[in-house]
């Protein structure tokens, strides 16, 4: 997958050391999805099935979990979003991402902590607050200019996740025709947990604008979204998360 | 604005690479009159053991674990600091290049001497959205900022950078 997760813990929180063992944990669990799923690694499960070696129907439950999510979602979205590649071969990097971030949020919630922001690889799941009366402020990158945010929102409890065309991995092309996904230059979605949003956000983007409605209406999620041809799309209640700037309140 | 290490928050950063194995797990603090720690996990490829973090018990970590109180004592004689710079790499944005502090077996400070500048378009908005929601979302760039959604390369070539500044010097 090639990301990079940062987790910042803010308190109230558990002990530094029970803290400390929660995150060595949660990226452990990274480091063991990312064994079994990525593409880039050849003795991972995915690659051993798409070199041939092993059978579909003997796969990890982990693997059949996020199969089985990545194949009613590529139902839902008339074939959009997939968990093929256009040669065939297995590639569920669309669900994993989102999915193996959830599963590290979920073991620090088990684990009592309560205020954290996860992110993995600009995956973002956020619970309570950074301080006191605050929601986490995720900045949306904008995919044109990294150094200024398309949007700030503010989140509590939820997950923000964003599709663009800058974004690494093979899984950004329409599954429907098997090109390049178009007419979108990036999607951001905010759902209450994170395989929502990245699977989400990966399956607006392959269909392009037309998905952003459909995206709010079938999954009850906010979306907010830029065409390549500069027009800002939103679907949900995106006003209502956007930061206010300036001092706090 | 500085309320928040005044109330003497506990900070976790941690870092990791997903592509290869996790060889480091340190842990500092950002600064001696706070209670804030930070954790970072380092990432080239060579070999893979269980990070510890501070506190923690020795384990097979290849190399010294150092031990780090969570709340330094001021009393510390302070080692003399030194400062390395990470090689430059390069994401879809443009170069990224770091230096590292260290002082001691703690990192006091890591600075960006390369970060992509954009390409100066600025961003053409909305014409769907209406004005005022327009405007809304223009004025919520300013807010300040916690985390970035779609953050992917230029946080890995970051990291990549620091790690191979410590990897210079054998922290």
């Amino acid at each position: 997958m090639g990301t990079v997760m940062s987790v910042d813990v803010r308190p109230p929180a558990p002990s530094p050391e029970a803290v400390a063992d929660a995150l060595e944990q949660a990226f452990a669990l990274l480091a063991a999805d990312d064994r079994r799923f990525s593409t880039y690694r050849a003795d991972s499960e995915v690659s051993r099935l798409n070199a041939g070696l092993g059978d579909l129907a003997d796969a990890s439950p982990e693997l059949r979990e996020v199969l089985a999510l990545g194949h009613r979602l590529e139902a839902s979205s008339g074939g959009a979003f997939t968990c093929r590649d256009p040669a065939g071969l297995l590639d569920p990097s669309g669900v994993v991402k989102g999915w193996s971030g959830q599963r590290a949020a979920d073991l620090l919630l088990g684990r009592g902590v309560r205020n954290f922001c996860l992110n993995a690889g600009g995956d973002v799941v956020a619970h309570g607050g950074p301080e006191p009366g605050r929601d986490w402020h995720v900045g949306v990158r904008s995919p044109s200019d990294p150094s200024i945010p398309l949007a700030v929102l503010a989140v509590r409890d939820q997950a923000v996740a964003t599709s663009g065309g800058y974004e690494r991995g093979g899984h950004l092309w329409d599954g429907r025709s098997g090109e390049p996904a178009r007419g979108l230059a990036s999607v951001t979605v905010v759902a209450p947990d994170l395989t929502t949003a990245d699977m989400l956000a990966t399956a607006v983007y392959a269909l392009g604008p037309d998905g952003v409605a459909w995206a709010a209406e079938s999954f009850a999620v906010d979306v907010l979204a830029l065409t390549e041809s500069g027009e800002l799309l939103t679907g949900g209640d995106v006003r209502s998360l956007l930061a206010r700037s300036g001092p706090r309140a | 604005m500085t309320s928040r290490k005044k109330q003497g928050a506990l900070l976790y950063l941690a870092i990791m690479g997903a592509t290869s194995a996790v060889v480091g797990f340190r842990a500092y603090a950002a600064e001696p009159a706070q209670s804030a720690a930070s954790v970072v996990a380092a990432n080239p490829a060579t070999t893979s053991h269980t990070p510890r973090a501070a506190g923690g018990s020795s384990g097979s970590s290849p190399r010294p674990t150092p031990s780090h109180p969570s709340r330094p004592k001021a009393s510390a004689a302070p080692a003399k600091p030194r400062t390395v710079t990470g090689k430059v790499v390069q994401t879809h944005y443009g170069p990224v290049q770091v230096s590292v502090t260290v002082t001691g077996t703690r990192i006091t400070d890591v600075a960006a001497l390369q970060t992509p500048s954009g390409d100066g378009h600025s961003m053409q908005l909305a014409r769907r959205a209406t004005p005022t929601l327009r405007q809304e979302v223009l004025a919520s760039q300013s807010a300040q900022i916690d985390t970035v959604s779609g953050a992917t390369y230029t946080s890995q070539g970051y990291a990549q950078s620091v790690q191979s500044a410590l990897d210079s010097i054998g922290f």
